[in-house]
């Protein structure tokens, strides 16, 4: 694959947050964009006012867990959001991400290292992740991303790849 | 080289003799299970430009179609009611044979009653709790609905071999304490992360000792501490229930006895007590008696984590007699038809609706918030899968989690208690 470079404004929130945070049941069936004005009001009311198109979610610990619901990744595309990392992600939320094309990251102790508001970049290359903190001047780095997964991030999801596969009568 | 249960799933599924942690492999799948949400499969692959959206399934047999979380539609908007018109339409534009609707109840309970869940075979379910069919000897786990496209046209899909674990309990269970303490006190004890991305093996005297309906809730609630797969061993227990109901041949796993474990943990099961979960998280977990006191408003029994017979017996063993307290609403959902006429035909129904219990039809609601919201300050104790913030309905009520007993305990004496006090 070749390199590539996501820079984004950093939005910082905590450890465990949810599926049932990100995407509150009582307005995960009224449209993405009602929910869009109701993600994370539970612990940051009006988060959406804080994220601009392109910035990077940077979450602690178990960032995902609960409910395998696909409104809360899908809000991560309404929102702009060009990646998530996090110290560690849930299993579920981890898939869905990579399933909708989002760029998501379980880097241990990346929130040690960035606050909200610090610009991040983050370098994609063969060998290895490199996450950049270009206001404090620290970075971390982990392994690439497997193969299948980097494919389906490339395609931009699991939908483009599915009718790149259906188009060739596969 | 030995392998684990999780091993011997996916290395049976991709059609390999051997794999080790940390290879991907692409497994078949056996039995496929989507609930509500099967639209939105059909309206993303359209949005995608996937001209008339899903044309071919791998294998219609292997497919189950339910409406369980909002059962039957509940808005008057009437969004839900045309998505499950959408639905229907859907299935008969398949021709999908295994279609309940909204007849059945809730999709993990019904697959393992209707026998779509067996010993040694690898199910998907666009949905968290799909560990819960380890408890049978099943590799199952959860995907979304994006990746549930795939595997619809395919059958098959990429795994990572995950590091497994293996959760010994031995002594045996005190009396009043339960499956569901089990997990609560491992969640509480190892934190929420314990299994991320791994495989739990669950072995030891107590776990033979536990019925299924047991093990069932401790799988279930497996995917809280992070877990792939939450694996039983299947026993003359597992095999009894199976063989009856079973819609297919199956070929259990056992691990190799030179099988490579991450990490065993060892849990003195005597030393356990009724525990309960704090809000908002799984991981802040205290005997019962340490929320003495805790006034509470609603108490709900049920869901795929602990709407099944035992579950609903020892409601009703507690509430045999006496009455929920005035002040308190008690709701108990058995998690399909065939549990609530199994409860029905035990009597226990009848003692729940004497002590003044809401007893509800099979479906997600006692989970989900759908069936007993909570206004903002209400308090409520659940045995159902999850405490989050705002998950029952307003974030500022407050939601703790407990074993059946304990709600049932709580619901009598109008806070919570543990249950031994009341038995």
């Amino acid at each position: 694959m070749a390199e590539k470079i996501i820079r984004g404004k950093v939005v910082k929130l905590g450890d465990f947050v949810n599926t049932d945070v990100i995407s509150p049941a009582r307005w995960m069936r009224e449209g993405l964009e009602v929910l869009k004005q109701h993600t994370m009001e539970a612990i940051r009311p009006d988060f959406y006012k804080d994220v601009s198109p392109g910035d990077i979610l940077v979450g602690g610990r178990n960032f995902g867990c609960g409910s395998h619901r696909e409104p809360a990744t899908a809000i991560m595309k309404v929102l702009g959001v060009s990646a998530i990392v996090a110290d560690s992600v849930a299993r579920l939320y981890f898939r869905n991400c990579i399933a909708f094309g989002i760029p998501i990251f379980a880097v241990e102790g990346i929130s040690r290292i960035v606050e909200e508001g610090d610009t991040m970049e983050i370098l994609m290359g063969d060998e290895k992740i490199t996450f950049r903190n270009l206001t404090k001047k620290k970075e971390l780095s982990t392994a690439p991303l497997p193969e299948i997964m980097a494919r389906v991030l490339e395609a931009g999801g699991i939908y483009p790849l599915l009718k790149e596969r259906l188009g060739k009568g596969v | 080289m030995g392998m684990t249960m999780a091993e011997k799933i996916l290395a049976r599924h991709s059609g390999l003799n051997e794999v080790k942690v940390g290879d991907y492999v692409t497994a078949k799948v056996d039995q496929v299970c989507i609930y509500d949400s099967f639209i939105e499969i059909e309206e993303g692959m359209e949005e995608a430009g996937i001209e008339g959206g899903i044309r071919h399934v791998w294998d219609k047999d292997r497919v189950v179609i339910l409406i369980d979380h909002g059962a039957p539609a509940m808005d008057k908007n009437v969004n839900m009611a045309k998505k499950h018109v959408a639905i229907r339409n859907l299935v008969k534009k398949l021709g999908l044979p295994h279609f309940y609707d909204v007849k059945a109840g809730i999709c993990h309970q019904v697959m393992v009653d209707k026998g779509f869940v067996l010993p040694g075979s690898f199910v998907l379910v666009p949905d968290s709790h799909t560990t819960i069919y380890g408890a049978l000897n099943c590799g199952g786990t959860g995907i979304g609905e994006t990746e549930m496209a795939w595997v619809l046209h395919f059958g098959e899909l990429w795994f990572r071999v995950p590091p497994t674990i293996k959760m010994e309990v031995l002594g045996t269970l005190p009396e009043g304490v339960t499956a569901k303490d089990i997990f609560l006190y491992v969640s509480g004890t190892y934190g929420t992360e314990v299994a991320q991305y791994k495989s739990i093996e669950w072995v030891g005297p107590v776990i033979d000792a536990l019925s299924l309906d047991g093990r069932l809730c401790i799988a279930n609630q497996s995917v809280e501490l992070g877990a792939k797969f939450s694996l039983f061993k299947a026993d003359e227990k597992t095999l009894a229930f199976v063989k009856e109901r079973a819609i297919r041949d199956f070929e259990p796993v056992e691990p190799d006895l030179d099988a490579i474990y991450e990490k065993t943990f060892t849990i003195d099961a005597s030393r356990l007590e009724p525990y309960v979960a704090q809000p908002h998280s799984l991981e802040v977990v205290n005997p019962a008696s340490h929320y003495r006191g805790v006034k509470i408003n609603q108490a709900n029994i049920g869901g795929c984590a602990n709407g099944r017979l035992e579950d609903i017996a020892w409601a009703a063993r507690i509430l045999r007699g006496k009455k929920v307290h005035p002040e308190v609403r008690c709701i108990v959902g058995p998690a399909s038809w065939d549990v609530y006429k199994q409860a029905m035909q035990a009597g226990y129904l009848e003692t729940l609706i004497d002590a003044g219990v809401i007893v509800c039809h099979p479906h997600c609601g006692p989970c989900t918030g759908m069936m007993g919201a909570l206004a903002p300050g209400e308090v409520c104790i659940t045995a159902t899968s999850r405490n989050f913030k705002g998950r029952m309905g307003s974030p500022e009520a407050s939601i703790y989690l407990a074993s059946p007993a304990t709600v049932a305990a709580s619901a009598v004496v109008g806070h919570i208690i543990d249950p031994r006090e009341v038995m």
